[in-house]
Parts: C-alpha cells; structure tokens; sequence
C-alpha cells in the first residue's frame, strides 16, 4: 500500500485542515471497509491516511425536535439497532440490515456509507489482471460500461460515468427528506441527501468533509418501507432498491416520498410516482401505475433494460408494503 | 460379506483438530520469512490477441533487490501443454489471452517485485481477436490462434486430432452407435434444442501457491497448492524442464479445495528456481486465480431426440462446440470424458461430435463433473420436454429408459451396479412428486418441483500404488500418492485399511502428499480415490497380513494359510481362541522373531488390466471407465414472476456411492455439490468483456451464499449403495457426480411453475424476465384476434 504517514486526528478541524494543505495526497479513513479494497487494488495511492475515528463526539444518534441527527461516525450496525430510528424510521432500519454482512456494518460508518466509490467492475478492476481501465472517474476520457458489460449500471441520469450510487443508507435517507452537513475551513453547509452525489462522485470540495447527516421530524405513522433487489441476500450491493415513506390519511395519500437506488449515480427521487400517489386513494393499481411513473425517466443501457422492469416491480411493492 | 466394523461408520475426519484448530498446513505456510527465498511475481497479457514486438527488461532488472526476470527468451524451446503441447512456459512471439504468461520476475520482496514488473515494457501489436466458439469453429475465420497446429505434438489420444473442421478446431471426438438417421425414421416425436452453459470459476477458497527449491544435488523440490504429487507436479514438471523424475520431488500439504482447478503456479515457481538456484515462492491472487485456474469449459450443445409414442428413445444426436480457451490445457480429455454420461439410457441409435475449440478468452479445463454437467443440462432438460410432449410423467420416462444391470450401455460396456432407478425413487418421494408443492403458488410467485438425474464415470486408466506398514506397537501407517483435498480422502481411507486389518482407525496413520515418500499415485481426479487408492491400500494391508501370517508361522507352529492376522492378533484359522499378538513377532530373546525394529511391510497395486481404449472412430470400447455415480436431484423453487428472482425453497438429491465408506462424508459431498450446483444454475458465470474477466473477485462473482441455500429440513441428501464388484467393500466414487444434475433439475422446475425453459445458462434474473416477456407477447398474440 505504501502510504508513509498515518495522522489519527483529533478534531474536524485539524482533519480538514489535513486536508486543505495536502490536497488529494490525503484521504480519511473511517472504518476502512471502501478505502482499503480501493488500497489494495492501487485505485488511489495517497501519501497520508487521515484517521478519523479518533475525532470525539461524531459517533452519536441523537433526537431533536422530533426529529434525528446521525454523526458521520455511526457505524451502520448502530443504526440498524438503534431503537428510535426501528421505531420511527423503520425504512432507515431496514436499508442499514440490508447493507454487505454483519462484518461490515460493525465497521463500516455512515460517513464512509455515503464517501465509499462506486463498484463499477471497469473502474474498480486491479491492476494484478493486466490492463486497468481509464475512465472519466480516473481522468480518462471514456467510460468502459456503456459499450461493454453495464449490466448493474445506471438507467437514469447517467452523464460521462454510468456507475450506479452503491450506498443503501443514503437511499433511504433521501426517502426521509435527510441533509447532510459539510464542514469545510469555511464552515459548514447542508445540503438534501440526494444532491450530495454527482455522477463522478460527491459534491465535497477539497478540503471538505461529511460530519452528519439529520433527519427532519416526520409526521407520525407514515407507512415506511425499503426494498432491495439483488442476486444473493447477503453482501450483494442492490440492482435496484426503493425507500417508501407515505402518509395516508383515510386510504388516500396525503404525501408520498419515493427514492430509487441502484438506477442512477445518485439516489433518484422519482418525483412523477409521488405525483401520482398525492391525493389519491392507496390502490394496487395505483401503486403499478406510480411503478410505470417512477421509471418513465429510465433510458436503459444495452444490458440493463431488466433493471426498469424490476424498479417498476419494487415501487409498486413498497407502496403496497409487501415484502420481496 | 461378514460385518464391517470401521466402513460404513460416520469416523470423524482426521483432519478435523488441525483444521479446526488452524495448525493444518497448506501450501501457502511454506518457506514464510525462510532467508534467501524469493517471490516471483508473473507480468500477464493485457491483449487478448497480440504480437510481441519487443521486450525491455532493462529498467525492471535494475531495481534492488531483483534477482531475475525472464521472458520467453528463457524458457525451453519446446511448447508444452497436457494434451496438445501449444503452449511456451512464457509467450514467445504471440499472447493469445488476458492472462498469458509473459514475463517472470523474482526478487528478495515481494514490493520489489511488483515494482519490477510494472518497470518491464513490452511492445504489443494488438490483433484481431476471436471470442465466440461457434464463429472461432468456421473454416473461414479470419483469426486463426495457432497457425502451427497440425504440427504441435499430441500427448493423449492422438485421435482427437483427426477431421479437424476448422484451423481453430483442436479436438473432435466422435462416439457412434447404431445409425441416427434410420433412428429418427423410426421416432414418433423429434426433439431439437440448442442449449449452452458459462464460463464459471472453482472458486476453491485456496488460492494457487507454490515454493520450488533447487537441492544442492540438483534436486528440484516442488511444494504445491496443486494436486497429484507424481501426475500434476513431478511428471509435468520434468516434461516442461526436461528432466528425469529423479530429479524433481513434488510435496503437497492440505488442499484447500481443488474443484479441478489447475493454476500452476509451481511452474513459474520452478522456472525461476531453476534460473536463479534460489527458492522462489510464487502465490496467485484471487483475481489471478479466475483467469489462470482452468475454469469449466462453456459449450454450446445441439441436440436431437427421437423418441416413440411410448417413451422409449430411439435416436440421440449431439453436437458439442465447447470455448477451450487460447490452449488445450486438458480439455481434449475432459471434451473425451464429458461423453461417458450419455450411456445412462438405452439409446440404441446415436451420434455425438464434440469439437474442442481456440479462442482468445482464458484456458478451460476440468470442473467437477469433468465435462459430464455440460451435456446434462441439455440432456436432462429434453427429458422433461418429451415427456411432456408424450403427456408421460418425466420419472416414468426415465424409468423406462434406464440401462439396466448386465446390459450393454452406448459405449458397449456391460452394465454393473446400477443405482440409478433407486435415486430417482427416493428424491421423487422425497420432494413429493405429484403432491401438492410445499407452499401454494400466488398471482406474482409461482411454486413448483422439478429433477433430474445424472451420473459421472471413474476413469478407467490409471494406476495407484499403497504401502503398508505394521508397527511394533500396533499402529499401522499407510502410504499413499493421493491428496487431501478437502473431500476427506484420508479419513476414508484410514477406514479401509482398519477394515481390512481389523484395528480401529485411531491406529491407522496415513501419509501421503512426498513423491519422495509414498508410493505412485494418478491422483485426487476423477472420483477415483476411493476406488483406486482404497483397493491399494486393501492389496497391501492384504500383502501385510500374509507377512504376517508367513513371519508368525514357524513361532505358532503352524503353516501360514492355518493362521489369520486380524485386529493386531494371529489367530489359528482351526481355532480362533488361540491367538499371539502380533507385537510377539519383535520380542527378543525368541530365536524366530523379527530384529526389534523391524518392519512389517505390505505393498499393493491396483489397476485395471482389462481396460479398452475405445474405438477412435466410434468410441466403442468394453470397458472405458472404472465405475458410474448416478446422482438425482429434485427441487422446489418459488419463482417470482414479477422481478425474475428464483428461489430454491427445498432441495433433495440421492447418489448412488456403491458403499458409503463413510456416509456423512458423502452426504458432505452430495451437500458441496448442490451449493455448487445452484451456483451454477442461478448465479454464476465469468464475464469476459473482450477477453477480460470482469467479476474475477468474490464479491462480483456469484457464488451462492448460505442465503440462498435450502438448510435443515428443507435438505436431504440420500446415499444409495448399489455395491460395485470392484470396489473397496464395494465402494465407487462420489465427489463429481454431486452437481451434475443440479441446473437441469432446477430449470424443469423453473419450467413448471412458468410455462419458460431457459437453455442458457445461469438463469438469472434477467434471462428469466426477458423469457417471461417473451412467453407473454406469444399468448397475447395466441389470444389475440384471429
Ligand atoms: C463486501 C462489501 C459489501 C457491501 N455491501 C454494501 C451494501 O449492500 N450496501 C451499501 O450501502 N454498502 C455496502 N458496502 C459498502 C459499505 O457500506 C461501506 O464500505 C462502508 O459503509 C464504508 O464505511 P467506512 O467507515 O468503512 O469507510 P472507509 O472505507 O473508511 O471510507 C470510505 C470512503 O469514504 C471517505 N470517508 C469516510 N468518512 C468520511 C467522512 N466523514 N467525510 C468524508 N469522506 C469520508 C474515505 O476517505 C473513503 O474515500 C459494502 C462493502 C463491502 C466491502
């Protein structure tokens, strides 16, 4: 790996700081489960690993005026157990339960959930099997999956790089109207959870780092509900996955709240479906025709068309609170 | 036969404290921080198809701490390979896949090396490049891989390399029976199909490691995560190196798994041992070990059956096309092999041609099944068909077909123990074939069974050797060549030889894995360790009870054939009661005994001598293979309509062992081979884009996890023991035939809870949608306006 320097930061500020005077020579490392593979297969090669577990009081759920707020330290499986957010975010519990093994939700952070890379095989691929690709995420001036094997790729919003946003918690946070907070020298800034992501990463500036993310307060007794799709049902990253938080008042919706994972190089909020859901009687075929809406915007790559018919499948079924 | 005692006993592995406990060696634990030892590093191909214009090793020789870096300069003139020699150690003047060998460096770290081998700059000129075996197979394709061909030397049956259809055509095997036209003259129904099956990986959870060691007497010693001490190290190594068996001593510890994988490692190892008279331990990543392991050859399969109104076949014609890969490797044997499955039913009239194809993706090779689950996921899945066609029910069928007992098989050999109509039986009851499914089907998840059955043949032609040694102290340790590659064999082996003498097994030491050391063996293939080295070792304990007997004699008083050695004691045939334990033999003072430290030595051999070759022209023979396993499995799957997702809600299958030596072993076996047939069947398959395998790690590869296994009561494994006259207490092999059925059986269920059938294999997700989707166009167009 060959890193010469290991700084276990004691603040935010001084990890920033860190930061801003090495440039992208520096990286964090929260619990390691992304950084080190990216390590190992030579994708980066930084001269300084800025240990951030080591930065006080980021580790913390805590309740604020009905609603959450979640340090970028947390690790996954906190979440996943945590009784306030089973209680009144079940749809976060659930995409926590959801995410690699129990291995890696006891390591992994939810700072790091939302920073880890993409799992493009193109991007990701280790030197030690001949030729690496050079892709737009690497500089490069091409990406690899649209004319080759994009099977797990994006099918909506893809722009140079057609990766698919691998992070779970940011899905069903997104569904649950969360913002993330940025501390840079400059201070702060919070941004909604689905605008964190760009299709060649985050928009974290250099020098910049994720500290938390908070949850608004949420009206009671929405019905709450994160599907994921994927081949084996444990470790697997979602082909396709959905966070579902409606209010019903009387079987009609009264709100609707509808994110995608797995589709698009960021959690995409299917706003047509929520349009079709608002105001109207909760139906199983409303639910099929909120599931055609939510992927209207969907324009398949030559291998991933099945991705569109099993996102219309897993919105339907949210909304209608059945399992896989 | 008189009660076993030990066969037929769930012994508990002797490897079991080892492992459990971690202190169990494996290759890997070799030579760690041993001074002066190296680590060789190999630069591989990033073409799939390129000329070596030039290579500079000058920057690369210059870093510290590099002792060697070779290329093909520095490799024996001579090609190589195992059945077809096309291959240099290191490429010369072409690389024909990712992943060809192009360079070697040795260095005194392991960093240095890798910074060695990126400083190595080869000039490539790219070309064209041929990926898919059917378009690779026309006599016109433009990209030919090996010009030279039809003059590489041939190591095994030469006759494979008759009526070559096409410059990339290395194999063509033919089998030939009856005559298919006038068979299918004679049939009511005529099935024809193509089916195909993926590249997929062994993924055993070792990866490849060796240590060579170049002796001061100019010994080679080879220690080596790869199987068969004398066949895949010492014979190999002195055919590539050219030299004599003497010289070069292959050891092996614990396998961590082996599936048929043959990465090689140790002959990188070797070469560079060999150019820098220096240790040198080379390891394969994981990533590696997906395009260096020899992953299951892919086929495409053309079939054809004729059948009569009442079921019973009449003509079966099969053509093969099977993605070898840029070198043979072994796949001419395994494309050879994959032949023998067939004779399971009486087909009186068939054909099969199978062409072994160059292509410019990684070598194929051997998988569990050695080429026999490729043709069954057609086969069995036109057994289903036709049935239904008929409106017979599919176990009926294959009922109806089986070869039975005596009666001569395809192949023309004479068939011998058949437990092939007790399995499909007892997984048809078990699954409860014709009842209702486990859980009612909904609108979106339909629930549904299905089976299959299949088998796998013991090679026929090749030898074990065993020794056996009776200690003083009434232990006995037995030498063997076979390996322990997880599958247990020395646990089972032990029960043999504490069988046949009749001391318990915790008395029985096995040693094994030193060409040095133990006696010749063809090695851990085959399904053949039982029945091969467990014969050995039955003949020696046999050839030790005689010393026995004989050394005992003029102590006892009596002639050796009066007495009988059993359980450490020599009886007297005549009179049992009286006995001598047999540690008297080494006691001083008595003027017959044996010195004190004495041996007892027993030896035994065991082969065939009536093994055929088989016809080159129709691959008729008498007798071509040792033995079959016959496996049926029966399923029950819930398949999601809606997202493609299939589930495998209960799983049975029955395999006919001949004897359980030791039945939770086996049961082991048959449970590895459904986890691995599933595998194969929903998840698994090697992505190449242009030649480059993309999923080459364990979390973009598919292989099942305990999630999506059937456990506990919803798992059955059955033993069957149609007793082989041949085998060890009438033993034959087991480990292969575990998954042959397994995605045939999975897809006839698939196809009766959907209406689908999927000939492509794995059936994913997305296969199984777009075949939904074009079932559902079809009946709206059945139910449209006339
Ligand atoms: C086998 C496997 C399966 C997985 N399956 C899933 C899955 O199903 N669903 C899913 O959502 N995820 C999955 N993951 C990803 C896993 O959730 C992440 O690896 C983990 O959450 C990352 O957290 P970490 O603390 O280990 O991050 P690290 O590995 O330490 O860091 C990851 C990246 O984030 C950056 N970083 C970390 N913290 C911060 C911060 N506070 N501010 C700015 N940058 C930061 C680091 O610099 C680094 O670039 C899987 C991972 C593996 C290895």
């Amino acid at each position: 790996m060959g890193c010469s320097q290991h700084i276990d930061a004691t603040s935010v500020t001084e990890a920033i700081s860190i930061l801003q005077s090495q440039g992208d020579k520096a990286v964090l490392v929260a619990g390691g489960t992304d950084l080190v593979g990216m390590l190992n297969n030579r994708l980066i090669s930084p001269e300084t690993l800025v240990n951030i577990k080591t930065i006080p009081g980021m580790d913390y759920i805590r309740e604020y005026s009905g609603g959450l707020r979640i340090g970028a330290l947390t690790r996954i499986r906190d979440i996943e157990t945590s009784a306030i957010i089973r209680e009144y975010f079940p749809v976060l519990a659930e995409a926590a339960v959801s995410v690699g093994s129990p291995q890696i939700r006891r390591m992994g952070t939810l700072g790091g959930n939302f920073c880890q890379e993409v799992r493009c095989w193109y991007y990701r691929r280790s030197p030690a099997t001949g030729k690496t690709f050079t892709c737009y995420r690497k500089g490069g001036n091409v990406c690899y999956a649209t004319s080759g094997d994009n099977r797990y790729h994006s099918v909506i919003g893809g722009k140079k790089c057609f990766a698919a946003c691998p992070s779970d918690m940011a899905v069903a946070l997104a569904s649950l109207h969360a913002h993330a907070t940025l501390a840079g020298a400059s201070g702060t800034r919070s941004v909604p959870v689905e605008d964190f992501f760009i299709p060649l990463g985050n928009i974290l500036k250099p020098g910049e780092m994720l500290t938390e993310v908070s949850i608004p307060a949420l009206k009671p007794g929405s019905r709450q509900k994160f599907l994921k799709f994927r081949h084996r049902k444990t470790i697997d990253f979602a082909l396709c996955s959905v966070a579902s938080v409606l209010e019903v008042e009387a079987g009609v919706v009264a709100d609707a709240s509808l994110v995608l994972g797995g589709v698009a190089p960021f959690p995409y909020r299917a706003k047509a479906a929520e349009q079709v859901l608002k105001g109207q009687p909760l139906t199983e075929d409303l639910a099929s025709e909120a599931g055609a809406a939510a992927l209207r915007a969907a324009r398949p790559l030559s291998l991933n068309a099945y991705k569109v018919t099993i996102g219309r499948v897993l919105v339907k079924r949210a909304i209608l609170g059945v399992d896989m | 036969m008189s009660e076993l005692s030990v066969v037929g006993k769930n012994v508990i592995r002797l490897d079991a404290l080892e492992k459990v406990t971690g202190t169990a060696l494996y290759a890997a634990d070799e030579a760690l921080g041993e001074p002066g030892m190296l680590h060789g590093k190999v630069l591989w191909s990033p073409h799939a198809h390129a000329r070596i214009i030039s290579i500079d090793i000058s920057r690369a020789k210059k870093v510290p701490g590099v002792e060697a870096v070779l290329t093909g300069k520095d490799v024996p003139e001579a090609r190589v390979g195992s059945c077809v020699d096309d291959q240099h150690m290191l490429a010369r003047e072409k690389v024909r896949f990712v992943g060809d060998a192009v360079a070697v460096v040795a260095a005194r770290t392991l960093e240095a090396a890798e910074e060695a081998l990126a400083l190595i700059k080869v000039k490539y000129e790219v070309l064209p490049a041929v990926f898919d075996a059917e378009e690779a197979m026309r006599p016109d394709c433009p990209v030919v891989l090996h010009p030279g061909l039809s003059g590489y030397k041939r190591n095994m049956y030469p006759y494979l390399g008759n009526d070559l259809p096409g410059p990339n055509v290395h194999t063509h095997h033919k089998v030939r029976r009856g005559n298919v036209e006038e068979g299918f003259r004679q049939a009511d129904l005529i099935v024809e199909n193509r089916f195909s099956t993926a590249r997929i990986s062994h993924c055993q959870l070792e990866p490849a490691s060796s240590v060579a060691r170049p002796n001061v007497d100019g010994t080679l010693v080879i220690s080596t995560s790869t199987k068969s001490v004398y066949t895949g190290v010492q014979a190999e190594v002195c055919r590539f190196f050219g030299l004599p068996p003497s010289k070069v001593r292959g050891v092996t510890h614990y396998i961590g798994g082996n599936f048929g994988s043959a990465p090689r490692a140790h002959i990188f190892a070797a070469l560079a041992a060999i150019r820098t008279g220096r240790p040198v331990k080379v390891v394969f990543s994981r990533e590696e070990c997906f395009f260096r392991d020899l992953n299951r050859l892919p086929m495409v399969i053309y079939l054809k059956d004729g059948v009569k109104k009442d079921g019973t076949l009449v003509a079966r014609q099969i053509k093969l096309i099977c993605n070898c890969g840029a070198y043979a490797q072994i796949t001419p044997l395994v494309i050879r092999n994959g032949s023998f499955g067939s004779s399971q039913y009486r087909i009186p009239n068939f054909r099969w041609d199978a062409y072994g194809v160059y292509t410019n993706e990684p070598p194929s090779g051997a998988f569990r099944g050695f080429g026999n689950a490729q043709p069954f996921w057609a086969m069995e899945q036109h057994m289903d068909i036709i049935a239904e066609k008929l409106r017979m029910d599919p176990v009926e069928l294959r009922q109806k077909n089986l070869i039975a007992e005596g009666e001569e098989n395809l192949r023309g050999e004479k068939t011998h123990s058949m437990g092939a109509a007790e399995c499909l039986d007892k997984v048809a009851q078990w699954i409860g074939w014709g009842r209702p499914t486990s859980q009612p089907s909904s609108n979106t998840v339909k629930v549904a069974k299905g089976f299959a059955l299949a088998n796998k043949y013991t090679q026929v032609d090749t030898i074990a050797s065993a020794l056996v040694r009776f200690n003083k102290d009434g232990f006995v340790d037995v030498f063997h060549g076979s390996d322990e590659i997880g599958q247990g064999s020395q646990t089972v082996l032990a029960q043999i030889a504490a069988e046949e003498l009749g001391v318990p097994v915790e008395k029985i030491k096995v040693i094994w894995g030193d060409s040095a050391r133990v006696p010749y063996d063809h090695g851990a293939i085959s399904s053949r360790t039982t029945m091969f080295v467990g014969n050995a070792i039955r003949a020696a304990c046999q050839d030790v009870k005689r010393l026995i007997c004989a050394t005992a004699s003029p102590v006892m008083g009596a002639a050796p054939e009066d007495l009988e050695a059993r359980g450490g004691q020599i009886y007297f045939r005549s009179n049992p009661s009286k006995s001598m334990p047999v540690s008297d033999l080494f006691l001083p003072g008595r003027a017959t005994c044996l010195p004190h430290d004495a041996e007892l030595l027993g030896q035994g051999t065991f082969f065939y001598k009536g093994y055929s070759d088989g016809d080159p022209e129709t691959g008729q023979g008498t007798r071509l293979t040792a033995s079959y396993c016959y496996t049926a499995h029966a399923v029950e799957v819930a398949v999601d309509t809606e997202t493609g997702e299939v589930k495998v809600l209960r799983f049975c299958s029955a395999t006919d062992v001949g004897r359980a030596i030791n039945p939770k072993l086996c049961e082991a076996q048959s449970e590895g081979g459904i986890a691995q047939g599933i595998g194969s069947a929903l998840y698994e398959e090697m992505l190449l884009d242009r030649g480059r395998v993309l999923n080459c790690n364990f979390h973009d590869y598919g292989m099942p996890r305990m999630t999506e296994l059937p456990g506990n009561h919803d798992l059955k494994c059955f033993l069957v023991e149609a007793n082989h006259r041949e085998g060890p207490f009438g033993a034959k092999g087991m480990g292969e035939g575990a998954m042959t059925p397994s995605a045939p059986a999975i897809a006839n269920a698939i196809y009766n809870a959907t209406g689908v059938r999927l000939m492509d294999l794995p059936m994913s997700p997305e296969r199984l949608l777009r075949a939904l989707k074009a079932q559902n166009k079809e009946a709206g167009h059945k139910s449209g306006p006339l």
